[in-house]
């Protein structure tokens, strides 16, 4: 299966329209583009939430791995903080789920699937609540 | 100014992160937070980010099926930390959406780098980051092939 070596190659390409049609209705935006992001393309759609004080997100990740390709979701809130160097918000963030892909020809993709978890994510995104936030874990434990 | 720290039992982690939050608040440098787009963040220069490291190197982490692809440098955007992190600490502290083990790194030297976004925190992870806007050169890997982590 071919690597993917450009934040323009058709996969991800792919993968943006569909994580922008997830995220339209619940006002998401793109915060990054996709880029190599430590051992995956990644790409990160982001909402502010007013209401609640909440920067809420979805990440989608796109990894070369030697049994093919994988694309892994990520959902998220965190609360807003201020602008230095101390200011470490408390988040909860959630592994939505992953989809392997067998081959390089889009026509192939599961695109219901993707959909369904990129639709997952969203609704994942939006429904976390202050409460359940966490600070970061910094002890050891 | 000096950060506050109340070390119990903190894990190595927490410990080299905090470590870069201090020595970045002393520059004084703008951590921006994870909230802030690519686009809303200054283009800098690497001397710049060299000076703000005091010379450190950027690290970019690597799963084992890439070793090779990225020695010769890279036009696409790249993201790099300054913290050192264990493999499955990457995953955490960097918010990596996918399970693969980060088993190699790349070290950077910011002097030969342009167009370096941040530093902003990790969203949804707490570490700290840099986005290299245009990829890096070759002349920027410090030791000519990707170091393995454990």
């Amino acid at each position: 299966m071919a690597q993917i070596n450009q934040a323009d190659d058709p996969k991800l390409v792919a993968m943006q329209l569909l994580m922008d049609e997830a995220g339209r209705a619940a006002s998401f935006h793109e915060l990054d583009p996709f880029g190599e992001r430590h051992g995956s393309w990644q790409r990160t759609i982001h909402a502010w939430s007013g209401t609640d004080g909440l920067d809420r997100y979805v990440i989608a990740a796109v990894t070369s791995l030697d049994d093919g390709d994988e694309i892994a979701v990520m959902a998220g809130a965190e609360e807003r903080s201020v602008a230095d160097s101390t200011g470490r918000p408390r988040f909860r963030r959630f592994d939505v789920g992953s989809i392997r892909l067998s081959g390089d020809n889009l026509s192939f993709w599961p695109t219901a699937d993707i959909k369904k978890l990129l639709a997952q994510a969203v609704r994942m995104a939006v429904e976390i609540q202050p409460l359940q936030l966490e600070e970061m874990q910094l002890l050891a434990s | 100014m000096a950060i506050e720290y109340h070390f119990n039992m903190a894990t190595c982690r927490a410990i080299a992160t905090r470590l870069d939050e201090e020595m970045l608040a002393h520059r004084p440098a703008i951590v921006y937070p994870s909230h802030t787009p690519l686009a809303a963040m200054p283009a800098r220069s690497g001397p710049d980010i060299a000076a703000e490291l005091g010379g450190r190197y950027l690290l970019r982490y690597l799963i084992r099926r890439q070793y090779r692809q990225f020695t010769t440098g890279s036009a696409s955007l790249q993201f790099v930390t300054p913290t050192p992190y264990s493999p499955t600490e990457a995953i955490s502290w960097l918010a990596l959406p996918t399970a693969a083990r980060r088993e190699f790194v790349l070290f950077l030297n910011a002097k030969h780098l342009s167009d370096v976004r941040g530093p902003r925190r990790v969203l949804l992870g707490g570490g700290l980051e840099y986005i290299l806007a245009s990829g890096y050169p070759a002349t920027a890997i410090v030791v000519g092939w990707p170091v393995p982590v454990v």
